[in-house]
């Protein structure tokens, strides 16, 4: 308890004084309010429509985690076929990192085409941006594997399955989870840009559309909220993979001692 | 390739286990002068037939011969690149030689003690030590078992659940060595194995080998560049010559006693002062 306290207590420090700051400058200089709203504002916003802005956390929320789970399960699987062939991974990397480099916003369309409008789509646009810091830590976890124990597993004749599971996939694992903690974060960016594209609006609206109606009717207030719920969609993601690297990690690495 | 293993060969096995029953600490000197005293008597021979190894178009050690008979300890001494650690490397199958051949007598079960106590940090001490039973394919119960008696042999029969980061380095090489015995080898190659620790817990850790040799009835061979090291544990000392490796001198190693006392002897600084001049003047000459 006293720990967690000793964690949480200077962000919350922190964001408190900025947000007091904020809520200052708003009341002295009287900056028009589509403009910039003062954290009063933005929490009025986020109270008169607080049932319908939850649900679009809920919805983007889901379809942030979706993505990640399908972009952290096919990306260490996908990075330990690449680890265990020269020629995939010579093959395969480039083009994998292809991925990285081509604007997710420019291939929204495309996911649009190939998933149809709405969730599916938007744990594509998700899955696609959190696939390669999975594949790449990975890959990189798995070929630092200290060379001396694989001497040491070779002389005992390990078998293949058996170097992997007791030896390589342990080795990577805090690489694997540093990937995973970057791959949190932007599988809530794939999904809001997803949404943008592919989203409906309406009752079931996600964040992402929540942002855009809100634009719409000059609701800035209401924007500052639902991005306020989007970063809280990425805090929530990376506590989990960060409670899940802790709780793997705790007994032996470093990070987590 | 030049691997091949002989026919059985056959045990010499006289006198009567030295130091055994090993209990916690217990440091009894085994005083019979050099005799090969072997226990269960599981050593096997070992011969290295003029193999030679290069790096990159170097050569790295000159035909070397060595023969160990079962249940032998040998220690190889040299400065350092002088190829020790390939010739080990060589008798374990690590790498092939260029010429020459390996032969290791039956039943060949070769462990291995590396200058890094090379251990799964993840992994407890005990969990560690069964690695090789595991990989063997032997079950859980058993090998824990085994383990757990590993780890007692060497002094750590307390510490079965820690983990490497919370060990010393001297716990480290113990439960590395625990590992290297669980197996019960008929060949234990040594690399080094204490060079990174303390003197006093190198000693300490040299006193343990000692006895652990004696009570097994392994083969042994020890590659480290102390003297004092290889007077104290070896009943051979072959000494290399700088890079390309060379043998300069094998002497055998003869003590009134063995273990602890043996140090403070007149006879063990003799060897040490005749195994230092050959190595100055092996280190002194080039090529």
């Amino acid at each position: 308890m006293r720990r967690l306290a000793g964690a949480l207590g200077p962000p919350m420090a922190v964001v408190g004084a900025v947000l007091l700051g904020w809520q200052l400058g708003v009341w002295s200089l009287r900056p028009p309010p589509y403009l910039v709203p003062g954290p009063v504002d933005i929490t009025r916003a986020f109270l008169s429509d607080a049932p319908r802005l939850l649900a679009a956390m809920g919805r983007t929320g889901l379809a942030a985690a979706a993505g990640f789970g399908l972009a952290a399960l096919a990306g260490s699987a996908l990075g330990s076929l690449l680890a265990a062939s020269r020629f995939l991974q010579r093959g395969v990397y480039p083009l994998a990192s292809l991925l990285q480099m081509v604007p997710l916003v420019a291939l929204a369309p495309l996911l649009v085409i190939w998933f149809g409008y709405g969730g599916r789509a938007t744990v594509a646009s998700a899955c696609i941006v959190a696939l390669f810091p999975v594949l790449a830590s990975t890959l990189d976890g798995l070929r630092s594997v200290d060379p001396g124990l694989k001497e040491m597993f070779a002389l005992y004749r390990a078998r293949r399955a058996a170097r992997f599971w007791k030896l390589g996939l342990p080795s990577a694992a805090p690489s694997i989870f540093t990937g995973l903690r970057v791959a949190a974060g932007l599988s809530v960016i794939g999904a809001v840009v997803g949404e943008f594209v592919s989203g409906f609006g309406g009752e079931h609206a996600p964040l992402g559309i929540v942002i855009l109606a809100a634009l719409r009717e000059s609701r800035t207030d209401l924007v500052f909220a639902a991005v306020g719920l989007s970063a809280v969609v990425g805090f929530l993601l990376f506590g989990v993979v960060s409670s899940l690297a802790w709780l793997a990690l705790r007994n032996w690495h470093p990070s987590a001692l | 390739m030049h691997r091949l293993a002989s026919a059985a060969i056959p045990m010499a096995m006289h006198g009567a286990p030295c130091g055994e029953p090993l209990g916690p600490r217990t440091r009894e000197p085994c005083s019979t002068a050099a005799t090969r005293t072997s226990g269960r008597g599981r050593g096997v021979g070992l011969k290295l037939l003029g193999v030679k190894k290069g790096f990159a178009g170097l050569p790295a050690l000159e035909e070397i011969t060595l023969e160990l008979a079962p249940a032998a300890f040998v220690a190889v001494v040299g400065p350092s690149g002088c190829g020790k650690t390939t010739l080990l490397r060589m008798a374990g199958g690590l790498e092939q030689p260029e010429a020459g051949r390996v032969v290791i007598g039956e039943p060949a079960r070769v462990s291995f003690c590396f200058q890094e106590a090379r251990l799964l940090p993840w992994r407890t001490a005990l969990d560690n030590v069964a690695l090789p039973l595991e990989l063997g394919g032997i079950g859980r119960g058993e090998r824990r078992e085994r383990a757990r008696a590993a780890l007692e042999r060497v002094q750590l029969g307390d510490r079965v659940d820690a983990r490497p980061a919370a060990l010393s380095g001297g716990m480290r090489m113990r439960v590395a060595l625990a590992r290297a015995l669980v197996t019960e080898p008929s060949l234990l190659l040594l690399d080094e194995p204490f060079g990174a620790l303390d003197e006093v817990t190198r000693q300490e850790l040299d006193d343990e080998l000692l006895e652990l040799w004696q009570v097994s009835g392994m083969t042994a061979l020890l590659v480290t560049h102390s003297i004092a090291e290889a007077v104290y544990l070896a009943e051979e000392v072959v000494v290399l010559s700088r890079g390309p490796g060379r043998v300069v001198m094998r002497r055998e190693i003869s003590l009134p006693v063995r273990g602890p006392d043996a140090r403070s002897t007149r006879s063990f600084q003799e060897h040490v002062v005749v195994l230092q001049k050959a190595l100055a003047a092996g280190a002194g000459r080039r090529g």
